[in-house]
């Protein structure tokens, strides 16, 4: 019995380590993960040039503090863009529950963070600098939890209508 | 019987313990968002946090596996993890799993330091 416990030990510690090896060669790298088409900084909001390629029409606004997010729950319509503001000092990374996956929006993955899907998915991809903005639009009707990837205890959730 | 019954407890415990660390060193972002916040400002750097916390996470994993007088690191276990829970309260998705760890971890420290006073009121000292 004990050998076998052992033996199954064993194949739990390399079985496991094989997965967490193969896993990470498709994980992004944060400094290949940059959003710079919604992403825009807090120098840049009073600068109507800079401010091109942002979205003016948002419908909700959730600014994340040492708090945690406010309003942690906000509700939308389908097809409304929710804008994240990081009020705090520290760097924030809002996307998608459940940690560390973020695969609860659909389509949501953060191995997509480097990838061509980037933009639509549920995920900053990399932390939002101080005063940095990030704005998300949602397309799928339901009740979406996210999170601060750097923080995971701070929560909130975005419901999406018709 | 018991012997396998705690072998299987050290056994899933360590687990709990070992492979963060391992994880951790891979992905580093998906693991420091569990420490709070007043520790990460103390440290004043993250990664030497991490790496640091998961060295102990390593001792404690490798000496509740193979060491003696488990019910030490049991406990040290049980407190790091209830610890875990109540910083990362709102990530109850996540972390409720560590409850279960938690329970765990005290009934191994129940048993093993009952096994210890045995031995100890049997030798005349505590075992070491």
């Amino acid at each position: 019995m004990k050998n076998f416990l052992w033996a199954l030990a064993v194949v739990i510690i390399f079985g496991g380590g094989y997965l967490l090896w193969t896993d990470s060669a498709k994980a992004p790298t944060v400094e290949s993960a940059v959003n710079s088409e919604t992403v825009i900084s807090n120098t840049d909001v009073d600068n109507d040039e800079n401010n091109a390629g942002a979205e003016d029409n948002f419908s909700a606004s959730v600014a994340y503090s040492s708090e945690g997010f406010s309003p942690s729950v906000v509700t939308i319509k389908k097809g409304e863009t929710v804008r994240f503001l990081n009020t705090s000092n520290e760097k924030t990374w809002p996307a998608s529950s459940i940690h560390p996956g973020h695969r609860a929006y659909p389509g949501s993955d953060i191995k997509k963070c480097g990838g061509e899907d980037r933009g639509v998915i549920f995920d900053a991809c990399r932390g939002l600098i101080p005063g940095e903005m990030w704005d998300f639009t949602f397309t799928q009707v339901g009740t979406w939890k996210y999170h601060d990837h750097m923080h995971a205890g701070k929560t909130g959730s975005v419901t999406v209508t018709e | 019987m018991k012997r396998s019954a705690l072998l299987l407890l050290r056994l899933g415990i360590a687990f709990a313990f070992l492979y963060p660390p391992v994880a951790a060193y891979i992905d580093p972002f998906s693991w420091i968002g569990f420490f709070p916040q007043f520790l990460r400002d103390a440290v004043g750097n993250d990664t030497l946090l991490l790496h640091s916390f998961g060295v102990v996470e390593v001792v404690l994993g490798v000496w509740i596996l193979f060491a003696r007088k488990v019910f030490i690191p049991s406990l040290i276990m049980a407190f790091v993890l209830s610890g875990i829970v109540v910083f990362n309260w709102g990530a109850m998705d996540i972390v409720f799993r560590d409850i279960s760890i938690v329970a765990m971890a005290l009934a191994l420290f129940v048993i093993s330091y009952g096994d210890e006073r045995r031995k100890s009121g049997s030798s005349g000292g505590i075992a070491t």
